[in-house]
């Protein structure tokens, strides 16, 4: 398999430098009335501080957007590091052919004719070859570097973070931008490819695992391209990066007709499955599922050879009952309370209700108790002395609520449930689960309780079962972790031992 | 059944192994008749049961000395062919004229379906054991795929299978073995003999490892299917085998 080309990673960052830290982005889609999706961008380059040059592309315009224009790329007063062309598809070419060799990278958002798109492409990709530029597009919706300080989206944080992205489709780009933003995810970059007809999936996965700003890699794919390629760099990271893939497509190949059992069984799902068990890449199958593995990738030290055994903690006794079901469907355990924490447990005084087996059951009326100081005593207990492999809290807000007249008691319950997320190797997995009835003060309360989880780097869900699916698949990367690191011995064999 | 070979991975047999498959795709064939399919598993080292080959207007008598009755008679097709559900098998054959009774009824049924019939394959019953398969195919994104699975006619609707892309690594092997469902049937459950999990796991590396069959010839080979595999205590024999050939006629 060593038949694939392999850069050296000073190579790769170098690249695509222009790309992530542009000293100059050009706009070419904007006209000097101001209504157009480039002078859209060059008000979000405003409002998101961008602090290099722009240079709008204009055939007539003197100035947009109050910035002097120019009339073609070759005419900047200094090449372009990345070209944002929002104009139609017929005229990408006239504007890209007008580079001159002054152009690094850029990205075009419109899409050819479905009938002749093909050649278009063919003619995009070959503007490219000749004027030494790299093509991200067609077909898609823009990049967002917040360490470029520049992003596509109007409304993104443009605070850096370890998440890098790439993504086969624009709108899903948009989703994953802002679902994420909102459960805490900061970004390293995230790109949109749309059709790939140069730079593709493999060439953001090499430079996202060989950049020392992105802690996670995460992939939405259609068509990877060069599958070769793909496999090769995900099988040399060994997991040393967690990846998580969301793949698109993957159910249509039901009628190809086979002439093998095999054949017959065989369709794009299994391989992708295939690939994730070989390489410890995290495949999860909805955008929620994706952004809850990148959460556990990004905030969770992985545990591998770690007994998975789970400790519940949080109010609601049928909650804890139907979590207890999802754990054990999902592979997990309940963790024992060891004699230890079990003495420990026994100096704390609870009012009736409480339960300090596992699950951990304690009323709304009982976690107020030390103005909501006492569940950080039981934790620190569950977390020194039981050390399970992970603690679900389960926060139900609105019944908590109904003790809001408690001086101190939410801020103190969450500084209590936040506690341990000290990333200690043998703390436990710390993961909070925000129950909501949807009613506007408790979805207050749990994007308050989120904001500052996210802080503390603490993965937070709506609900439990999501939470439990989450940690399966990031154990299924500590597994992956974990049998690595040991020899390649055939399995157990019983009859002929 | 013969004391066993080395299953191998080694890379050594492939020149051997590439003259057979471009023999048959010079001669325009779409798929390894079985004869050759076994051949290529000789050279792996993956046991196949003792065999002789007949032409399709051969007589038994005297061509079949050499084997130990009962006898399995199969019809030779340069295409890929369901055998089973042609009828183009014949088990527990007991001697030379019941092979070629069976030889005249296949002769037939194969000509009704339309099928090419190069010969008949002559082969000893292989001693019961547990039924796997190990098959590949490609992958139109990420290449070549290795499959093991409960094996048998009801393979499909078992649909108890493990797929990993080539290569693979021992580990993988092993991983396949431990993710099917019937792995502790494999291991010997209920006070039956289990299966070499060891012999398995170099068959998988044999076929789909590093310089495996399907790994190194995926550029000719489309799919292929060894089912049913019988696995014992003792062994591990290909009783049947399918290789598709790429870019014959499509």
């Amino acid at each position: 398999m060593s038949v694939v080309r392999m850069q050296a990673p000073s190579q790769v960052l170098k690249e695509f430098r222009p790309l992530f830290r542009p000293d100059s982005i050009a706009v070419i889609g904007a006209s000097a009335n101001g209504t157009s999706a480039g002078n859209r961008f060059i008000r979000v380059l405003r409002d998101c501080g961008y602090r290099g040059r722009i240079f709008p592309i204009h055939p007539s315009a003197a100035e947009i957007e109050g910035i002097p224009a120019f009339r073609s790329l070759a005419e900047t007063p200094e090449p372009t590091d990345y070209a944002y062309l929002t104009v139609p598809a017929k005229n990408a070419e006239a504007v890209l052919a007008g580079a001159g060799g002054r152009l690094r990278f850029a990205q075009v958002m419109a899409s050819g004719d479905p009938e002749t798109h093909h050649a278009w492409e063919d003619r995009l990709r070959e503007l490219a070859r000749q004027g030494g530029f790299r093509l991200v597009g067609p077909n898609c919706m823009g990049t967002h570097s917040p360490h470029g300080g520049y992003t596509f989206m109007e409304g993104a944080v443009i605070e850096p973070g370890g998440v890098g992205v790439a993504c086969q489709s624009g709108g899903l780009g948009m989703d994953i931008l802002r679902r994420g933003q909102n459960l805490g995810l900061r970004f390293s970059g995230l790109v949109t490819l749309g059709n790939s007809i140069d730079v593709g999936p493999s060439d953001l996965l090499e430079y996202y695992l060989h950049d020392p700003e992105t802690r996670v890699v995460g992939l939405y794919v259609e068509d990877v391209k060069d599958g070769r390629r793909f496999q090769e760099l995900v099988r040399k990271n060994k997991g040393r990066k967690p990846v998580v893939l969301l793949v698109g497509g993957v159910t249509g190949l039901g009628g190809k007709a086979a002439a093998s059992h095999t054949g017959a069984m065989a369709g794009t799902d299994q391989a992708w499955r295939a690939l994730a068990r070989q390489t410890g890449m995290v495949l999860t199958d909805t955008l929620d599922t994706f952004l809850d593995a990148l959460q556990l990738c990004l905030w969770l030290q992985p545990k591998p050879g770690r007994e998975p055994v789970v400790t519940l903690f949080g109010n609601g006794g049928g909650a804890s009952v139907l979590a207890t079901d999802a754990l054990d469907r999902a592979g997990f355990g309940l963790a024992s309370p060891s004699p230890a924490a079990r003495e420990e447990y026994a100096r704390i005084k609870l009012p009736p209700g409480a339960s300090l087996a596992n699950p951990i059951d304690l009323p709304a009326s009982v976690l107020k108790e030390e103005e909501g100081r006492v569940a950080a005593r039981i934790l620190d207990i569950n977390r020194t002395l039981t050390a399970p492999y992970a603690t679900i809290i389960h926060l139900n807000l609105p019944v908590i609520l109904g003790y809001r007249h408690v001086p101190g008691f939410l801020p103190n319950l969450l500084n209590s449930v936040l506690g341990g997320a000290d990333g200690a190797d043998s703390a436990p997995h710390q993961i909070l689960v925000l129950r909501s009835d949807r009613s506007e003060e408790a979805d207050a309360w749990r994007r308050e309780f989120r904001r500052a989880a996210m802080e503390r780097g603490v993965p937070t869900f709506d609900e439990i079962p999501q939470a439990v699916d989450a940690l399966a698949g990031f154990r299924g990367y500590e597994e992956f972790l974990s049998a690595i690191g040991h020899a390649n011995s055939p399995p157990a064999n019983r009859s002929t031992a | 059944m013969d004391a066993p070979a080395q299953i191998s991975g080694n890379g050594a047999h492939a020149p051997a192994i590439r003259r057979i498959i471009d023999r048959a795709i010079e001669a325009g064939q779409g798929a390894l008749d079985e004869h050759s399919g076994k051949l290529v598993l000789s050279e792996l080292g993956i046991a196949v049961p003792k065999s002789v080959r007949i032409g399709p207007y051969d007589g038994a008598h005297g061509r079949i000395a050499a084997l130990r009755p009962p006898f399995v008679l199969k019809a030779l097709s340069s295409e890929a062919v369901h055998k089973s559900d042609l009828g183009a098998v014949r088990l527990g054959l007991a001697n030379a004229a019941e092979v070629d009774a069976a030889c005249a009824e296949i002769r037939a049924r194969m000509a009704q379906a339309g099928k090419a019939l190069t010969g008949f394959l002559v082969e000893e019953m292989v001693e019961p054991g547990t039924e796997i398969v190990i098959g590949g195919v490609i992958d139109p994104q990420l290449g070549p795929m290795i499959m093991l699975g409960a094996g048998g006619v009801f393979a499909e609707i078992l649909k108890d299978v493990a797929f990993r892309l080539c290569p693979i690594e021992a580990r993988d092997a092993c991983e396949m073995i431990e993710g099917l469902r019937m792995a502790p049937i494999l291991k010997g459950a209920r006070g039956k003999a289990g299966a070499d999990l060891g012999r398995i796991r170099d068959a998988l590396l044999a076929l789909g490892g590093e310089d495996g069959f399907f790994t190194a010839h995926a550029d000719r080979v489309e799919e292929f299917d060894l089912n049913p595999l019988i696995a014992r205590h003792d062994g591990l024999v290909a009783v049947d085998c399918r290789v598709v050939l790429r870019g014959v006629g499509k």
